[in-house]
């Protein structure tokens, strides 16, 4: 088939289809038009047919045929099948061009005419006609042809819908009741026989009320029908009423509250219904409603009585009980609420009870029943109003808000609370940046009043707040409610700043540290200098380059010594306020800054100039041995202080280490507890949560305890040991946790409290070691030496009080000598008093005579005769002294004189012009002065000289006692340079005082030996001073010392509030010249000996008594450890 | 040492037999010869218990522990007697102690060892009684034809019930190694902190060894120990060097107090004696008497003696002496003071007794919980031991130069301290101040030879000057004393490589590797 012939085709097809179509839409407008017509003619029959019954049927007939019809002339042809050669025609009308074309090409099949004449002309022909026809064809279309036959009827169709459309709005059920006419005709046909029913037929209503009667007929023909009323009041007339009908075949009849009873009955065309009876009686109601009130207890209320209305207005909680008399007898009582429920009411006789337990907000009403079955008619809906009981109050009052708090401090909580009824339950609620609640109970249970001021002491250290963060604290209070429940009143929120002491703490640790390691550079830069003192004396002159860095080291040294104090003191004042630092810190650390000020103030100056000289080389030998010998002195001083500052850094973290330790013993407790309390039963599987917390908090520990371990400073080990240095057993504690976890999850429980025990057990064995391992961290050699220093400390007192013998006796045997003196020189002078007066009297004149000549020279201006004035004056003091015989004033004044002669003199000898009287009474004056002089020297004056052979050997004795004293010092000295490396806490005064007492005993001795007591005096008590300021040091020293001892690890701030802190401020203010007497108010008193401080009998036998009882095997390390601390 | 009772169980009172040979062989430890003569007693007498109790001996006696318990056993199950269980009960222990033994052999001895912990023993115990069997044999024209049983204990815990030695004996009289029950048993140097001179004492322990075969074991104690200490370096060195600083301090100050132990006190062991001390003093006046007879007729009239007291005269020592020197044994002993008096023996500074100070408790379960030794005791001086935490606190800080002054305070203070000599010789070699190091090192080793740390410094400063045979020698010494530290090993291997000598570098890297993996 050629191409040409099947597009042909294919259009004829699409136009046949298209055309078929458009038939059946056109019958479709027809159908739909007749039916909408005949629907809405039926809606005038339905109209009609009450008039005329016959037209149903005859419309239902209609209706049938007309439907009829158009199914047979329009539906059933437009189903037919539409012949080809119709199509093909409507295609030529469409298109006459076309003339036949189409027809024949069609007719003409090319394959049927390749089969029958393969090799004829005509089908050539036949495909030229085939691609005349479609060539025209190209631009023609199916739905042009189509298009042709329009649709009819579709103005009539819109007519008639809009029509029905328009009926259904107005009557939406017309079109129903028309179809009902056409397909039941039949029912709208008269009945022959009626039938009346009335509803109800027996009534009872309450008097007042309506009453509507109901009448049914058998039909729905239109008819009248009427309401008689049979039974009034006797001699009244039967009346009649119209009745309205409500629905095709339905009437009815109100009665309008009716006073008597009577029967009734319906009427229509003759027939009647069943009579019907209505008995009236009295409407049921209440009334002396009364309301009793009985409040919730909580309030403490009394019960109150309400009259004349329902309304209730009460506290939640609160019973309301209501009573009531009603008119008639009644069958039933209900109280009905808005929300829908209902409560029964008691019944007696006429008498109703009921209850309302007040709850909530609504409204209610009474309802009755009497025993026909009539209720109350519209009863009034009473109110229910609820009095809120009102949220409890609570208000700070201390602390204030934004403060920072200690961590470790107690804090003092105050707080104001209220409520209308009562209070109970206060809650201390926190938060901190983790966002973690936690909830402290201030009070458990009822407050006595309902307005009260409480306080709370907070213990942070039981509680503790997140260090060093921001925590919001409010406080929760609750009413009394039970009935609603507490009700929970909150305060205003405060702002806490918590103090970080652990990481204060630890900032402290490492300053302490930073002093340990700066110290020990300090030294390292002396010790390298020392180094260098040893290589420039190989040298003939050191470099002076080398000198100069030298030099400039030093002075860096020095000022580095200074930036150590200055961190020193910081360090101890955050000592004192550090609850984690002990006493024993704090008091070394106040030896250090001592002893670190002796360093800086005497050590290092005399250091500094002792190098002075070594700046111009070549320094001699003795100025190289007084530099060595204060390098020395610095680098000894600066070994105690750096072995103290590494010491102090060592206990501390030792008794960190410790209180982790005691942390861990009390956790360890805490979980063996809480596995004796597990069930017996327990098997495994999940590990309790309280448990878990347990074990990750010791594990926590753990860590942190081996963290702290390794971060211990270590002997440094230079040499392989086969052991490594571990003596705590942190892995094998690990382990043990581990099993004790796997234990638990295994059910093992038995197992998993054995291992607890073991573990138990090592921690204590582990805080034992870790006890004496900060003992002796803080004893160190101290302990060791105590006796030594003790026995010094002996030796001292012994030489201070031996130097005082030696001094007073030298003192005593000097007096004696003076007043020998005294006397020899008063019998001499005696002798010649009477011609020393006149040598004064001839030097008066002389002086007179040389002021006279002296003011014809103007040179010698007004001093040269204030002079002369003066030695006139010290002239008249001196014979005035003489005439006193005192001796030594006689002196003084005479020296005077002479001192003011000879500037006298020396001016006269200056004049420009030489006046040789002049000079001659000045020389003349000066010659009488002197003789004068040496009149006077000549007066025994020697007390060497007076001594007996007695006091003499006397002073020989002093002398040998002096020599004894100054070797027991120098020994002692020497002892206390062996103990100061060892105990770095002594102060190096100590040692400074006794070694410069020692020469001024050497010459003491001296000055004894050869009979000088009164030289030997300054020396004796030089030496003595020093004595007894070495003795005032050290026993400064040993009284910390003991002080240290007795504070038991406590912090500074602890012994503060515990009141065993002395306050340097307290002191009372000492003079040192009265050996400390001074200002000390002294009283007898009897210190407390040991026993004073032991626990009081009766406890200790309770104790014992307990003992005897047993303990718990695993608590056996614990409770030994306890006494030996107890005895130790 | 030697410890003279055999067993820790009495003999049983078991009724008199014709003939007791077998226990006198046990006594010789001749152990094989018994079991075969009492095999045949056996074959007459199946069930008697004595002969079946010294089978059980016997066979204990060759190291067939197993065998000698199942003997036991038997004999237990037919007559329960106390003492066979007490028998039996020790030798389940010394089964229990050698339980992780492995056996290596040698051409002489069967050596028992634990080769994962003592690994670092295992390359040289075979040479160094190799040598002492060829050496002493020489000496004594002694050499055993049956192996020799020895075994090195890991730990105390295994060491104590197997010697029937206590913590004390060690620590207090430095016994770490026993021959007895026919085998030479040693505690690994691993169990002291800085190891001993085991390669001595092991050599030692054979000498006892020797001496029970060639006296049928009738030498009294300070005959043992004086051999045995006068020939313990013999295996190494050409002559004896017993008369050391501290044996010759020892001595002298016995004689000029006249406070000398005595021969007959040394008796039943000189490790029962009261104090470090006296065992010292002890081993030094054995020593000296060997010297004394070797001085007088050589070492053959020591191998007379010993020959002498084989025969079984009945009269001990004292016969012995008398029959082979010619004079009695109060003669002996007053020609013996005035030989030590010959010598001018002087007392040196600075002498030390040894310290055996064990780990504690190094068992399986508690290999972590030593005790630290702490490092101060190694110095007497207080101030010293100030001034060298200083110096140790200065070099933690880098100043090297500063801790070297502080190091030489400390010395000022405590001039005889090895330890301290090596502290300081460590910080000059760390400023490459090789020369003054070497002295301090030096001066060290003289003070105290068998100071394990001195060693090793001089191999480390003979590895960095280049002289490799020089610290090869030094690290020889190390090894002999505390062959478990994995720097000797380290240099031992960089020396052999620089020598040359390949397999021994291997040998040595291999070695460390394995201590350093085990650390």
């Amino acid at each position: 088939m050629s191409q040409e012939y099947r597009s042909l085709a294919t259009f004829v097809k699409r136009t046949q289809r298209g055309l078929g179509i458009r038939r059946y839409l056109q019958a479709g407008v027809v159908l739909l038009v007749v039916a909408l017509l005949v629907v809405l003619t039926g809606i005038g029959v339905y109209l009609l047919v009450p008039s005329v019954p016959m037209l149903a049927p005859i419309y239902s007939g209609f209706a049938a045929i007309v439907t009829g019809f158009v199914v047979f002339w329009v539906i059933v042809p437009a189903l037919r099948r539409r012949p080809k050669r119709e199509t093909l025609s409507s295609i030529a009308e469409a298109y006459p061009d076309l003339r036949d074309d189409l027809t024949n090409a069609l007719e003409l099949d090319p394959e049927q005419l390749e089969r029958s004449n393969p090799r004829g002309m005509a089908l050539d022909l036949v495909r030229a006609l085939h691609r005349q026809t479609a060539q025209k064809m190209q631009s023609y279309t199916s739905r042009e042809v189509v298009r042709r036959y329009r649709l009819q009827g579709l103005l009539w169709f819109g007519l008639l819908l809009c029509t029905a459309v328009l009926v259904t709005v107005l009557h939406p059920r017309i079109l129903q009741q028309s179809l009902h006419v056409m397909v039941s005709p039949v029912s709208y046909l008269p009945a022959r026989d009626l039938k009346l029913t009335i509803t109800p037929e027996d009534a009872t209503i309450a008097r007042g009320m309506n009453l509507e009667v109901q009448a049914q007929v058998t039909d729905e023909v239109k008819r009248r029908v009427e309401m008689q009323i049979l039974l009034q009041r006797p001699g009244q007339p039967e009346k009649r009423y119209a009745m309205e009908q409500v629905s095709p075949g339905r009437f009815r009849y109100v009665f309008l509250k009716p006073q008597a009873s009577f029967s009734f009955q319906a009427l229509s065309e003759g027939f009647r219904s069943p009579e019907g009876r209505v008995d009236v009686v009295p409407a049921p109601a209440v009334g002396n409603l009364a309301l009793h009130y009985l409040f919730p207890d909580y309030t403490g209320l009394p019960g109150r009585t309400q009259s004349g209305g329902g309304d209730i207005q009460a506290l939640p909680g609160t019973q309301v009980r209501l009573s009531m008399q009603a008119n008639v007898p009644l069958n039933k009582g209900t109280l009905r609420f808005a929300k829908g429920n209902e409560l029964p009411l008691a019944i007696t006789d006429l008498a109703l009870q009921g209850e309302i337990l007040v709850m909530e907000e609504g409204s209610y009403r009474i309802e009755i029943e009497d025993w026909h079955g009539l209720s109350n008619p519209q009863p009034p809906w009473y109110t229910i109003q609820v009095t809120p009981d009102a949220i409890p109050t609570v208000k700070w009052l201390r602390p204030e808000d934004g403060i920072e708090v200690d961590e470790t401090a107690v804090l003092d909580v105050s707080y104001e609370a209220a409520d209308d009824f009562g209070l109970q339950d206060a809650v201390l609620v926190y938060q901190g940046s983790d966002g973690v609640e936690h909830r402290l109970p201030l009070r458990q249970g009822r407050f006595d009043q309902p307005r009260v001021t409480e306080q709370f002491s907070w213990d942070l250290y039981q509680h503790p707040l997140p260090a060093g963060d921001t925590v919001h604290v409010y406080i929760e209070v609750y009413d009394n409610d039970t009935i609603s429940g507490p009700k929970k009143g909150v305060s205003e929120t405060l702002t806490l700043k918590v103090r970080d002491r652990e990481g204060e703490h630890q900032a402290l640790e490492d300053l302490q540290r930073e002093i340990a390691d700066a110290l020990l550079d300090l030294l390292a830069d002396h010790l390298e200098l020392a180094d260098d003192f040893e290589a420039w004396r190989d040298q003939d002159t050191p470099e002076p380059d080398d000198l100069v860095r030298a030099q400039a080291k030093q002075q860096q040294a020095a000022e580095r010594a200074e930036q150590l104090a200055e961190q020193l003191d910081e360090a101890l004042a955050k000592v004192q306020n550090d609850p984690y630092s002990t006493y024993e810190t704090y008091a070394d650390l106040q030896a250090l800054q001592r002893n670190m000020g002796y360093l800086q103030q005497e050590l290092i100056p005399q250091l500094e100039q002792a190098m002075q000289p070594m700046q111009t080389p070549p320094a001699s030998d003795a100025q190289q041995a007084r530099a060595d010998e204060a390098l020395e002195k610095v680098v000894e001083e600066l070994e105690r202080l750096s072995s103290l500052a590494e010491d102090i850094a060592n206990a501390e973290k030792l008794h960190d280490l410790m209180q982790l330790s005691n942390k861990m013993m009390e956790q360890q407790n805490q979980l063996l507890a809480t596995l004796d309390n597990m069930p017996k039963d327990f098997q495994g599987g999940e590990i309790p949560p309280e448990i878990q917390k347990l074990l990750d908090s010791i594990d926590q520990m753990m860590q942190e305890l081996a963290n702290t371990i390794s971060q211990m400073p270590q002997m440094m080990s230079d040499e392989f040991l086969n052991q490594q240095l571990e003596n705590l057993p942190i892995n094998d504690m690990q382990q043990k946790l581990d099993e004790i976890q796997k234990k638990l999850t295994e059910g093992d429980l038995e197992g998993a409290k054995k291992l607890a025990e073991e573990l138990l057990k090592t921690l204590s064995t582990m805080v034992a070691s870790m006890q004496n391992m900060e003992q002796q961290a803080r004893g160190g050699p101290m302990d060791a030496m105590s006796q030594q220093l003790q026995k010094s400390v002996d030796t001292l007192s012994d030489l201070v009080r031996r130097q005082e013998g030696v001094l007073d006796e030298t003192q005593s045997l000097d007096q004696e000598a003076l007043q020998q003196l005294n006397r020899a020189q008063q019998e001499a002078f005696e002798a010649m008093q009477r011609d020393l007066e006149r040598e004064l009297g001839e030097l008066s004149k002389q002086m007179a005579a040389l002021s006279r000549r002296a003011r014809q020279h103007p040179e010698l201006d007004t001093d040269f005769q204030r002079a002369y004035l003066d030695v006139q004056q010290r002239l008249s003091q001196l014979r005035q002294h003489l005439q006193n015989h005192d001796m030594p004033q006689s002196q003084d004044a005479l020296a005077g004189a002479q001192r003011q002669m000879d500037w006298m003199q020396q001016r006269v000898e200056q004049l420009q012009s030489q006046d040789q009287q002049l000079e001659q009474h000045a020389t003349q004056a000066q010659h009488r002065l002197n003789a004068l002089r040496q009149r006077m020297e000549g007066l025994p004056n020697n007390r060497q000289a007076m001594l007996s052979p007695d006091q003499r050997g006397q002073l020989g004795q002093l002398g040998q006692r002096q020599e004894a004293v100054g070797n027991d010092t120098a020994e002692l000295q020497q002892a206390f340079d062996n103990l100061m490396p060892l105990m770095p806490f002594l102060p190096s005064e100590t040692v400074n005082n006794l070694q410069q007492a020692v020469p001024l005993m050497q010459q003491a001795q001296g000055e004894l030996n050869a009979h000088q007591s009164q030289q030997a005096i300054p020396p004796e008590q030089g030496a003595l001073e020093r004595l007894r300021n070495a003795q005032n040091s050290l026993q400064q020293a040993l009284q910390q010392l003991s002080q240290r001892g007795q504070m038991m690890g406590q912090s500074m701030p602890m012994l503060r509030q515990a009141g065993r802190l002395p306050m340097p401020d307290q002191r009372p203010q000492v003079d040192q010249r009265q050996n400390g007497m001074a200002g000390a108010s002294v009283r007898n008193f009897q210190l407390p000996d040991k026993e004073a401080y032991k626990v009081p009998r009766m406890f200790r036998e309770d104790i014992m008594e307990a003992l005897k009882e047993g303990y718990p095997e695993r608590y056996k390390e614990l409770i030994e450890q306890y006494y030996r601390n107890i005895v130790r | 040492m030697l410890a003279r009772a055999t067993l820790p169980v009495e003999k049983p009172e078991l009724e008199a037999s014709d003939t007791d040979h077998g226990a006198v062989l046990i006594d010789r430890w001749q152990a094989e010869d018994a079991r075969v003569w009492l095999e045949r007693r056996l074959a007459e007498e199946p069930e008697n218990p004595k002969w079946r109790f010294f089978l059980s001996q016997a066979l204990f006696y060759s190291g067939r522990y197993t065998e000698a318990l199942a003997a036991l056993d038997a004999l237990i199950a037919d007559v329960p007697h106390p003492q066979f269980q007490s028998f039996r009960e020790f030798i389940a222990k010394t089964i229990k102690s050698t339980a992780t033994l492995t056996p290596m052999e040698s051409e002489h001895f069967r050596i028992f060892l634990d080769p994962d912990r003592d690994a670092a023993l295992v390359p040289y115990i075979r040479d160094v009684l190799e040598q002492s069997y060829q050496r002493l044999g020489m000496h004594f024209g002694r050499f055993p034809k049956e192996k020799v049983l020895v075994e090195v204990f890991p730990t105390t815990d295994t060491f104590y019930p197997a010697s029937s030695l206590s913590a004390r004996d060690i620590e207090v009289s430095g016994a770490i190694g026993i021959c007895k029950f026919n085998k030479i048993m040693l505690l690994s140097p691993r169990n002291l902190a800085r190891g001993y001179r085991w390669t001595d004492a092991i050599s030692h322990e054979y000498l006892h060894y020797l001496i029970v075969h060639l006296s049928a074991n009738q030498a009294p104690i300070w005959l043992h120990e004086g051999i045995a200490k006068y020939f313990e370096d013999a295996w190494r060195l050409p002559e004896s060097a017993w008369l050391s600083r501290q044996t010759e301090s020892l001595l002298a100050h016995a004689l000029a107090n006249n406070s000398f132990v005595g021969f007959k006190n040394m008796e039943p062991s000189l490790v029962k004696l009261d104090t470090t001390y006296q065992v010292q003093l002890g081993y030094a006046e054995a020593a000296s008497a060997i010297d004394f007879i070797i001085d007088s007729l050589g070492t053959k009239g020591l191998i007379n003696i010993l020959q002498d007291l084989s025969e079984g005269h009945g009269d001990g020592a004292t016969g012995a002496i008398t029959r082979v020197m010619g004079y009695g044994f109060e003669r002996f002993e007053k020609e013996w003071r005035r030989f030590l008096q010959s010598k001018h023996l002087q007392e040196h500074k600075g002498v030390r007794l040894p310290r055996f100070t064990l780990k504690a408790n190094v068992n399986e379960n508690q290999s972590e919980q030593i005790p630290a030794e702490d490092l101060r005791e190694e110095i007497e001086s207080t101030t010293a031991r100030l001034h060298t935490r200083l110096g140790d606190r200065l070099r933690q800080r880098g100043r090297d130069r500063a801790a070297t002054r502080e190091y030489n305070r400390a010395l000022d203070k405590d001039p005889y301290s090895p330890y301290l000599l090596n502290k300081l010789a460590g910080v000059l070699m760390t400023q490459q101040r090789w020369e003054p190091a070497q002295q301090y090192l030096e001066r060290a080793r003289t003070l105290a030879p068998d100071y394990v740390a001195t060693y090793t410094n001089l191999g480390r400063l003979y590895v960095a000057q280049q002289s490799f045979e020089d610290a090869r020698t030094a690290l020889w010494e190390a090894v002999q004393i505390n062959p478990f530290d994995p720097l000797i090993h380290q240099y031992l291997a960089e020396c052999y490589r620089r020598l040359g000598i390949d397999d021994r570098a291997k040998q040595e890297q291999q070695l460390l590797e394995r201590l350093q993996e085990s650390r």
